[in-house]
């Protein structure tokens, strides 16, 4: 069974780094939708922090100096969604559509008119974020397992425990829970509802800024047109499947890294049309979407009626 | 109850609050004594929610003062009046319904632990504790999806009682309950008032006034009618106080005189949104000339009753006969052309597109018809003729029939509906709720025209809530519980009592 092969610790380190910007903006956009916003832009938001990123990496040739930049254009793109959709009431959906369509258009924009290149910008001068190797396990088993991943790794299993704990035990998770499901319980309760989902908002914006930076300068250090690639639906995809909760959200992020990572390898074995797997993570997301609606179809699964 | 010495708990002076076009507030001036039962009565739009809702910091009045316990206060915001004391039980349950009656009770306020984490077991045993001393059987463990309505309402005031209210405000706290659920809230309430609590209580079942009131607010038209002593007044009184003249309590009508049958529902089973089973096992007759009506509380399958007969749900099992035709594949549209009208419960959502013009509501089912529609076009001259007559006809108060419907009051919204089902006269009117949220005026007028539909020799179905509405205007009732009919009644036979037990499931 040469098939089985494929399942070895490059597989898994393939999927770890597959699923961390998917978990990025799937937690995000979990806390999101748990305060009641559909927060469609986080894929825009990704791509502007990619691109910003990389340009203050190059420009500053630090790849802190860089990092710094592109969360906050995440985040001041999170400022821009709030600000049309809760101050002057516009259509969450509709906001964030815009704001995706204008990010592929802007960044392209910049990347012509700043770096007078078309497609994509690489620069020996961009400076990357470097792994982080723990000298302790150096010559250990847990070497491969554990160590050597770029911080943004580190950082997403970090994220699952502490928003697994702030979600089911502290009163802010309550209060965004609550805002949710029932604002007006919530208000009752004395909580601010809008401050919470400005809060979810922001956080989602900082987190899609980490998962732009990752891709632009821990995964590679290069830009590419576009190059969030649909990340930021699919990191919406997995919070609907994983309830909008942060281990759920968590789970269907690996799962969606390992379909990544096994078409990958599959492409190794088999020699397979790269074009075929590069589909992989999208295929995967509507196998997904039927699979929730499959559940939802479930839990309405109508009671029979008693014979006579 | 008599209190030796009297303090003041809430003390309202000289609130007006206008919204643009009502003084929904005129210069009101309210007064709750320490530890009584105060009950606040009047119609739909008297004024009595604006009032709570300033005392509860919602609204801001125009200008006025407040004292709460003889302090001058400015109640701003809904925390400030938690703060004073202050708690409110809203006509619409304000619950989270995956959390548990602990976790809505103690949201925002949950115990902490040293390392700041919520410690639940220590919030389940406040709850557990609170619920004791009051009497409120609540499991604080219990989800509020699966809680029934009493338990939500407990839970509710529980909510209050953790945030160290002392003075409770409960909004028509009865219009969810059984008869004997009701009795069960008036033991908790007795039992807060032994435990130095104040009530406000809303109401307008002057019935409800009677047995639990210690003094009583009637409001009218935004402006108080008169404050008594309950033990010094009579629901006639009341009455004639909220409504501004004499009010039949008792609708007039003649005998029934039933012909032939209409509708025949036969062993019908409809399933809810959930795919629980909301109807079970249904089986009714309607015959011309006659109203059925079918009493019950709110939730236990009258709603999706009426949409399976209207054809806005399937039906799972079951016939359902109209006239002498199985109309189980008629489209809605096709069973109002069969002469069955429906006038739905929910007004606002169903019943009617607010948004839209009178007009536009009034010909809603029959616009593509001639003369209303030539070759496809609205004609508006004979839409217009139309819409008149029916103003006319119907007596909707409004200052034309271009005038969007969500700016006319609720019980002129309601003649709409009214008057859009019957212009077609239909053989069969299914009248779902028609009188919520429409005030003792209209709630006369809706009654006198579903006893004229009868009398001019057509059936109607009337499903409602309310029970003193179907008892006194249909001629048999069914009693529904959970989906299934637990005993046909003639209205004149059965007392409050023996309602009570049916619409609770109990049968002898």
């Amino acid at each position: 069974m040469e098939w089985l092969e494929i399942f070895d610790i490059s597989l898994f380190r393939s999927l770890i780094r597959s699923a961390t910007p998917i978990a990025l903006i799937g937690f995000g956009a979990a806390m999101c939708s748990a305060s009641g916003v559909l927060n469609i832009g986080l894929e825009g938001k990704m791509l502007n922090a990619a691109f910003v990123g990389i340009a203050a990496s190059y420009y500053s040739g630090s790849a802190l100096t860089g990092f710094i930049w592109g969360v906050s254009a995440g985040v001041l793109t999170a400022i821009l969604f709030g600000f049309l959709s809760f101050n002057l009431g516009a259509d969450e959906v509709l906001v964030g559509l815009a704001i995706n369509i204008f990010s592929i258009a802007g960044t392209r924009y910049l990347l012509e008119t700043l770096f007078k290149r078309r497609g994509f910008f690489s620069d020996p001068s961009i400076q990357g974020i470097d792994p982080i190797t723990f000298d302790f396990l150096v010559d250990t088993r847990f070497e491969k397992i554990f160590s050597g991943y770029t911080p943004s790794i580190y950082l997403v299993f970090f994220l699952a425990i502490v928003l697994y704990l702030v979600y089911y035990k502290t009163r802010l998770g309550t209060a965004i829970r609550a805002t949710g499901e029932n604002p007006e319980a919530a208000e009752d309760a004395g909580i601010n509802t809008l401050r919470m989902k400005w809060l979810t908002v922001v956080f989602s914006g900082v987190l899609a800024g980490i998962g732009g930076t990752f891709l632009s300068l821990e995964n590679m250090t290069l830009f590419t047109e576009g190059m969030s690639a649909g990340k930021g639906y699919i990191g919406l995809v997995a919070s609907s499947f994983g309830n909008n909760t942060p281990l759920g959200t968590f789970g269907a992020s690996l799962f969606f890294g390992l379909g990544d990572a096994i078409g990958i390898r599959l492409q190794g074995v088999y020699e397979l049309d790269s074009r075929l797997i590069l589909m992989v993570p999208y295929a995967l997301t509507v196998v997904v979407l039927i699979l929730i609606g499959i559940r939802q179809r479930i839990r309405v699964r109508p009671v029979p009626i008693p014979e006579q | 109850m008599t209190q030796k010495n009297i303090e003041t708990a809430v003390e309202v002076k000289n609130i007006t609050k206008s919204y643009p076009g009502v003084t929904a507030n005129d210069s009101v001036d309210f007064k709750v004594l320490k530890g009584e039962i105060h009950a606040l009565v009047g119609e739909n739009g008297a004024g009595k929610s604006t009032l709570v809702k300033i005392l509860y910091g919602i609204e801001q009045p125009d200008s006025g003062e407040i004292f709460i316990n003889d302090k001058s206060v400015e109640i701003n915001k809904v925390d400030k009046a938690i703060e004073l004391g202050i708690g409110m039980v809203h006509q619409e349950f304000h619950l989270v319904p995956s959390f548990t009656a602990a976790e809505n009770i103690g949201l925002g306020q949950e115990p902490r632990n040293s390392r700041g984490f919520i410690d639940w077991d220590k919030l389940n045993s406040e709850v557990s504790n609170i619920a004791k001393k009051y009497g409120l059987d609540v499991d604080p463990k219990l989800r509020m999806i699966d809680a029934s309505v009493g338990i939500q309402q407990r839970t509710e005031i529980l909510k209050t009682l953790y945030r160290n209210a002392n003075i409770l405000i409960l909004d028509e706290p009865t219009a969810v309950l059984t008869p004997q659920e009701t009795d069960e809230l008036f033991e908790v309430i007795r039992s807060l008032v032994d435990e130095g609590k104040t009530v406000i209580f809303i109401t307008h079942k002057l019935r409800e006034v009677m047995e639990i009131s210690d003094r009583v607010t009637v409001m009218r038209d935004g402006k108080v009618q008169g404050v008594s002593d309950t033990k010094n007044t009579s629901p006639e009184e009341l009455a004639k106080l909220m409504v501004g003249r004499e009010v039949f309590m008792q609708v007039e009508k003649e005998k029934a005189k039933p012909t032939e049958k209409v509708l025949e529902v036969k062993n019908l089973w409809v399933h809810d949104a959930r795919g629980l089973l909301a109807v079970k096992n249904f089986s009714l007759d309607v015959h011309k000339g006659e109203i059925v009506g079918i009493a019950g509380v709110d939730g236990n399958g009258q709603t999706e009753l009426v949409e399976a007969l209207s054809g806005l749900r399937p039906t799972s099992k079951g016939e359902v006969i109209f006239d002498g035709k199985n109309i189980e594949s008629f489209s809605p549209r096709k069973r109002r052309r069969a002469g069955l009208a429906h006038v739905p419960e929910d007004r606002a959502n169903t019943g009617l597109n607010l948004k839209l013009d009178i007009w536009e509501n009034l010909v809603g089912t029959s616009y593509f018809r001639s003369p209303l529609s030539k070759g496809g076009i609205i004609s508006m001259k004979n839409v217009v003729d139309h819409s008149n007559n029916l103003r006319e006809k119907f007596d909707i108060r409004t200052p034309g029939v271009f005038v969007r419907t969500g700016s006319l009051s609720g019980g002129n919204q309601q003649k709409v509906v009214i008057a859009r089902e019957l212009s077609e006269d239909p053989l069969l009117t299914i009248a779902s709720q028609p009188t919520r949220g429409v005030d003792i005026g209209n709630i006369e007028a809706i009654h006198k025209q579903l006893i004229e539909i009868r009398d001019s020799g057509k059936a109607v179905l009337l499903v409602s809530a309310e029970l003193d509405e179907v008892m006194s205007v249909a001629d048999r009732v069914a009693v529904i519980y959970e989906g299934e009919i637990v005993e046909w009644v003639n209205p004149k036979d059965v007392d409050q009592q023996q309602m009570g037990l049916y619409m609770a499931g109990i049968k002898d």
